[in-house]
């Protein structure tokens, strides 16, 4: 029994999850004493109601598992539409075209200054007009837009270090430049960018709240319709953020874990 | 052993675990003022935790060490008065990389002992003129050679004006024909009065300069003897084997 | 290391992929061109955007544009002040303080670095407004009479009537930010060699002193740079605190352009001042960062 805690994995799962959970509950705790001060009636036993709704036996999503979906949704779309326009962004800028170079920097500068909710603003109120786009296209294309130019950098980083034995490895075996890259380069360059690519999707899913200032019903929407109607607000705050909290984290470890044993390999 | 002067550092059955791994077992050891000891061994026996344990950078969990008379039990750090009495010189000499040479050297007696800037620096001269570098004074430390750069340590050290030197293989990390001068420069001081103990694989330094030699095997202490009669006529198996090894490496070197 | 892609050509020669992107270019700027003229039919009218936005009040007060980018500023000034404060107790705490105290420093990083920022000030705003303010007394201190405020606090704080939101403002931010500050400091203070403090400990340093000028000046030469992008950040981020209606420049911004009707003009402006405040402060920043590191040749 003493033995299962010694176990890296256990002690992983402690300090990841159980610390922050434990600590996280104390402060809500204290919030919850808190509100209570001013009178603040707690209501949790609503919630459930929110997240899973059952009618005649049968259960369907509530409105907060909804918005999850959606929020994955969304953030599932930007990331495949992230790694496109990050690798593009990372070819050009290694590339020996000055124009490429140029408007990979040009489009690096203008999102990294600029805020993220301007940028969905920009292209909500200006460019998806102006392209027709409708409101979830226009948050996929900000979100990637966004992060794309953070995950250009761990491209450029991934393919700048592949060795260049390897390549004339490859070459000297007699393979083609096709199987060269597709057998030999790009398992090379996938391992070592899975845990930053990882990090990536955690940002993305932290980003994609910022949509629900275009009306698109993710969690975060869900959560402020929710207490516009009910005002449970600290009840779906609170719900909403472990809900996120549960996403990322699970993430994360699932990064953090892939680096050890990439370290390890 | 040393049944003439008192001693300034001793080990009262001195045990110390890292986790389940016993590091010190039952370690007995008496060093008597201005003695110069070397202490030699395998890699992982316990050499460095030993020399730590004097100036409390590792504290022990059984027994006592005594420094200076003051008697240290389980886990005690370094009494305040005893601070800075106690230099260590590092195998990767450790200084300060954001300052000059002179403010190396100067800081502990400005911080520590009180000193204002001027007397600290000119005391940091005159030991840099010691170790031979009193013209590098205004250098970065990455600016010098390792063996200049020990030599510094060696001089920041004897700011403090310390009773007891530690030295943790000083010359291991050095490019082989630095380790003459840093050698050179610690062999001038054993008539500084200056208790002097010394981790090192420096089988000819040993002999030439120590007054003692000290073999650690498994955290144990297996011999101690004076160098003579150490290297000539070693008493234990495991000290012969270990001298064999090593006298044959440099032969073979 | 070398890459395998990327030799890069020393002259100045345009190459076959030059020639796609540009046709690319011009047809992407000829399509949007097509789309906003006839497609949508949008009346650009940047004459009237500039006035609008820079017209001053029928008193002659400051323009309410302006208004907003002050705001940003003390924003970002004073969220930044605190967020360092903040920061680096974090930090530190993470890294040299006991165990509960690392377990509660590394908590506060984990939980505000992983759950979305907007989500934290909706919950922050309503705590502050409805705990924070009372427990603090400082809505006492607010509904002072305006006139007490000197000129020089208005020059700091803004105008008094718009203190409480600033302060919401800048508690929002730098407690977000102070999460990622606080790692960026961990990471630094971790970085340092063991040896480093063993040889201050050797000499006798007392431990503050330890910090101060073994530590500290050696950990800032490595936090330096990461530390530079977090204020940067910090100043983008203080835009969402226009949702609880901070009044700074997103929020100033969309006030006039849904009330000008010029969405295209006012938005585009406002994406432009943005870029130039971020711009700006990162070649500040680099500046300074690249004075106060100077003798840190080998970390360079
Ligand atoms: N902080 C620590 N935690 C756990 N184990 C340690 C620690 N420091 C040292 N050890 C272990 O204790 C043993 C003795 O270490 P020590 O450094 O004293 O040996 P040494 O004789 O100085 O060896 P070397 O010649 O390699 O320097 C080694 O096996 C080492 O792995
Ligand atoms: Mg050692």
């Amino acid at each position: 029994m003493i033995g299962l805690f010694r176990r890296p994995w256990v002690r992983r799962a402690l300090s990841n999850w159980i610390q922050p959970a434990a600590i996280a509950g104390i402060l809500v705790f204290a919030v919850m004493r808190g509100a209570e001060n001013i009178n603040y009636r707690w209501q949790w036993y609503r919630v459930d109601d929110f997240l899973f709704t059952s009618e005649n036996g049968a259960w369907a999503a509530g409105p907060l598992v909804q918005g999850l979906f959606v929020t994955l949704e969304i953030s599932v779309l930007s990331l495949i539409l992230t790694l496109v326009i990050g690798l593009a962004t990372a070819l050009l800028r290694l590339s020996s075209s000055v124009v490429g170079r140029g408007l990979a920097r040009g489009y690096l500068e203008l999102i990294r200054n600029t805020p993220l909710l301007i940028q969905l603003y920009v292209m909500y109120f200006v460019l998806g007009p102006i392209l027709g786009w409708g409101q979830t296209t226009t948050a996929i294309a900000c979100l990637a837009a966004f992060q794309g130019a953070y995950t250009s950098e761990i491209f450029r980083a991934g393919l700048r270090t592949i060795p260049r034995g390897q390549v004339e490895a490859g070459d000297s075996l007699g393979l083609t430049r096709l199987d060269n890259y597709r057998y030999v380069i790009l398992p090379q360059v996938l391992r070592n960018m899975l845990p930053p690519l990882t990090n990536e999707a955690v940002s993305l899913v932290k980003n994609s709240s910022i949509v629900s200032v275009i009306a698109i019903f993710d969690l975060t929407t869900q959560g402020r319709n929710l207490i516009a109607d009910t005002f449970l607000t600290f009840e779906i705050w609170l719900t909403v953020a472990a809900i996120y909290l549960a996403v990322t984290l699970a993430l994360s470890t699932a990064a953090a874990m892939a680096e050890r044993r990439r370290a390890g390999a | 052993m040393s049944g003439d002067t008192p001693s300034i550092i001793a080990f009262e059955d001195v045990s110390k675990w890292f986790g389940t791994f016993q590091v010190l077992r039952d370690v007995d050891l008496s060093i008597g003022e201005g003695e110069c000891v070397v202490i030699c061994g395998p890699s992982g026996s316990g050499k460095s935790t030993l020399i730590r344990c004097i100036n409390r950078l590792e504290t022990h969990d059984r027994g006592t060490v005594r420094v200076h008379g003051v008697p240290l039990g389980p886990g005690e750090r370094l009494p305040r008065e005893l601070r800075g009495k106690i230099g260590m010189v590092f195998q990767s000499f450790n200084l300060f990389p954001h300052m000059t040479v002179l403010r190396n050297l100067a800081l502990a007696p400005m911080r520590n002992l009180g000193m204002d800037k001027e007397k600290a620096e000119e005391t940091a001269l005159s030991y840099l003129e010691r170790v031979h570098i009193g013209d590098q004074a205004e250098k970065y430390p990455d600016q010098l050679s390792g063996g200049q750069q020990q030599r510094v340590a060696i001089a920041r050290a004897l700011c403090m004006q310390p009773d007891i030197l530690l030295f943790d293989e000083p010359t291991s990390s050095l490019d082989p024909e630095m380790i003459r001068e840093v050698l050179d420069v610690i062999f001038e001081l054993t008539d500084s009065g200056i208790t002097m103990v010394c981790v090192t694989h420096e089988m000819g330094f040993a002999r030439k300069v120590s007054d003692r030699v000290v073999f650690m095997d498994h955290g144990e202490i297996v011999e101690s003897a004076a160098p003579d009669t150490f290297f000539d006529a070693p008493r234990e198996e495991r000290t012969r084997a270990f001298l064999n090894q090593i006298l044959h490496y440099e032969a073979s070197a | 290391m070398t890459s395998m892609i990327g030799q890069r050509k020393s002259r100045f020669r345009l190459n076959r992929l030059d020639g796609i992107l540009m046709v690319g270019l011009v047809a992407a700027a000829g399509w949007m061109w097509y789309r906003s003229a006839i497609g949508v039919a949008y009346r650009w009218d940047w004459p009237q955007a500039l006035s609008t936005v820079f017209a001053t009040g029928d008193a002659g007060e400051t323009p309410f544009f302006l208004t907003g980018i002050y705001a940003t500023l003390r924003l970002s000034l004073w969220g930044a002040v605190l967020a360092s404060i903040l920061g680096v107790l974090i930090g530190v705490g993470r890294y040299a303080g006991g165990r509960t105290l690392r377990m509660f420093c590394g908590t506060y990083i984990q939980i505000l670095r992983n759950i979305p920022p907007l989500v934290f000030i909706f919950i922050f705003y309503f705590f502050i407004s409805s705990q924070l303010m009372p427990l603090l007394g400082l809505d006492a201190l607010f509904s002072r009479p305006a006139e007490e405020a000197s000129g020089w606090q208005r020059f700091l704080f803004g105008p008094p009537a718009l203190w409480e939101n600033l302060v919401s403002g800048v508690l929002c931010i730098s407690f977000i930010s102070a999460a990622y500050i606080a790692e960026v400091v961990r990471a630094g203070l971790a970085a340092i060699p063991r040896g480093q403090w063993e040889a201050g400990e050797s000499l006798g340093i007392p431990v503050l002193d330890r910090y101060r000028f073994v530590i500290f000046p050696q950990a800032l030469a490595r936090i330096a740079p990461p530390l530079t992008g977090q204020y940067i950040s910090l100043v983008k981020d203080s835009s969402i605190v226009s949702l609880i209606s901070v009044q700074e420049l997103t929020f100033v911004g969309s006030e006039i352009a849904n009330s000008s009707g010029l969405l295209f003009e006012v938005w585009l402006l406002v994406a432009f001042v943005y870029f130039l405040l971020c711009l700006s402060l990162s070649i500040l920043l680099r500046q300074v960062e690249r004075r106060m590191t100077r003798h840190f040749h080998q970390f360079a």
